[in-house]
């Protein structure tokens, strides 16, 4: 599973980062300006409801082709 | 101020009264007076009685996934003219940044975001947690105190005067001109007062920064650059008079119903004092359920929502008070469950404009909590209070507490 940020959609709530700081990682100045990430499966719940978190809908869950 | 015509666009069935929303009760829940918005009135309508501040009367917007749109979307909703009380004294200056519209905008957060990040934010927790327990020092061992008056209206203000670089014993002055702006139900001549008073003062205070420099946040605005220039003297102006103004209510006022909540529905506080672990998300539930701002944005382009036809120069209204406890995105929404998860309310602003001070106020008001609960035993109302309460900044100003 990757996660994809939508560019220009980041406000900086830090939702994601406040949920699952072992997967998303802010910029000094709190914004998600992560490229798309592979999340490794022990933390594909932890990704999803840090995505989840997001109040501007900024975080994409891409799951694998099964 | 005179009521201005309806706009001729505005068709008559679509104009409705929103006074019912402003008015205060004692309930626990002071905004359970919003729980009809829904069903009661049109998904989107129009209102003339908003604010003597605003005589064109707005559209409201009360679904959570409409607001949601309002915020993320600048193409057709500016915030040209926002905050405008300075007008009132004659002022021209934008409050800045929110009344600034991207792509100028990033420019003025790229400025003040250091400032104000997780990170930076995290460096003022031990500030944070000497400033909550010297108030609390003050009424530990008296078996009551006033969570509004002796700590909430306080703390918040304290914190950001040393980050402004401001005096502390401004404490009462700023406090009595922020409430002539915000406080006074729309009177004009006390808001005059205040917003007159307030930029009196820091114009003063910034010719001072001028001459002395120092590490504090007013000196890095008054001595900092923009895209490579030095700021003008009215976006020095309208940036510190912007943050005074945002930085001394908001928290105070989610203290004080915070803490009433706490105090009316004891089982959240038992829940809080068996597992601290809580404290963060039930900040965010907190926020959820006393949202302060209603933003207004400024139509820039002609377009229709859901039927309504909005007109360049409208101003339309994100109703938060209802938006924050739409079903459609919140289930049980009128509940307060300290776990929520997902909790995307809007109370701290969507979009650009999303509040610069939403981790200053989220870690402000978590220690708050917890240094309360670990220092004070469990705590009721004091018998025979007001326990009054607006679902709106006027909040709370009175929350005397007692305890065993």
């Amino acid at each position: 599973m990757r996660i994809r940020i939508v560019p220009g959609k980041c406000s900086g709530h830090a939702r994601c980062a406040a949920i699952a700081p072992d997967v998303y990682k802010l910029t000094d100045d709190g914004f998600n300006e992560m490229p798309e990430t592979l999340v490794p499966p022990e933390l594909e719940a932890l990704a999803r409801r840090g995505a989840r978190a997001c109040p501007e809908r900024a975080i994409e869950i891409l799951d694998a082709e099964a | 101020m005179q009521q201005a015509p309806i706009p001729a666009h505005v068709p008559p069935n679509l104009v409705h009264s929103i006074a019912r929303y402003q008015t205060p009760s004692t309930e626990a829940d002071p905004y359970l007076i919003t729980s009809d918005v829904h069903e009661r009135l049109p998904r989107v309508f129009f209102t003339t009685d908003w604010s003597p501040l605003y005589p064109k009367g707005a559209w409201v917007v009360t679904r959570y996934e409409d607001i949601r749109n309002v915020y993320q979307t600048d193409e057709l909703y500016s915030t040209k003219d926002a905050a405008n009380f300075h007008a009132l004294v004659g002022e021209t200056f934008p409050m800045i940044p929110l009344a600034i519209d991207p792509p100028e905008h990033g420019k003025y957060r790229i400025l003040l975001n250091p400032w104000f990040s997780p990170k930076a934010i995290k460096e003022l927790e031990a500030k944070i947690t000497a400033i909550t327990n010297d108030l609390i020092d003050q009424f530990a061992d008296k078996g009551e105190a006033d969570a509004a008056y002796d700590y909430g209206r306080i703390y918040p203000v304290l914190v950001f005067l040393d980050l402004m670089g401001f005096p502390r014993d401004k404490l009462e002055e700023f406090l009595t001109w922020e409430y002539a702006i915000l406080h006074s139900f729309g009177d004009v001549e006390k808001v005059r007062f205040g917003i007159g008073s307030a930029i009196k003062y820091l114009r003063g205070f910034i010719e001072e920064t001028k001459r002395n420099p120092a590490n504090n946040l007013t000196s890095h605005i008054v001595h900092g650059q923009v895209e490579g220039r030095p700021l003008t003297e009215d976006e020095i102006i309208g940036m510190v008079t912007f943050l005074w103004l945002g930085g001394l209510d908001t928290v105070a006022a989610t203290t004080s119903l915070m803490f009433r909540r706490l105090a009316l529905e004891p089982h959240l506080q038992t829940q809080l004092r068996e597992n601290p672990a809580l404290i963060p998300s039930a900040i965010e539930e907190f926020m959820r359920v006393q949202p302060l701002v209603n933003s207004i944005r400024h139509v820039i382009k002609d377009h229709e929502i859901h039927g309504a036809q909005v007109k360049t120069d409208d101003k339309i209204i994100c109703f938060n008070v209802a938006g924050n406890f739409d079903a459609a995105e919140f289930e049980r929404p009128r509940e307060v469950v300290l776990d929520r998860s997902p909790n995307r309310h809007f109370t701290l602003s969507g979009g650009p404009h999303r509040c610069l001070g939403s981790h200053l106020a989220r870690r402000e008001l978590g220690i708050a909590l917890e240094q309360f609960l670990k220092r004070i035993p469990p705590f009721r109302y004091k018998p025979g209070a007001d326990q009054k309460a607006y679902p709106g900044l006027i909040a709370a100003p009175r929350v005397p507490l007692v305890w065993d």
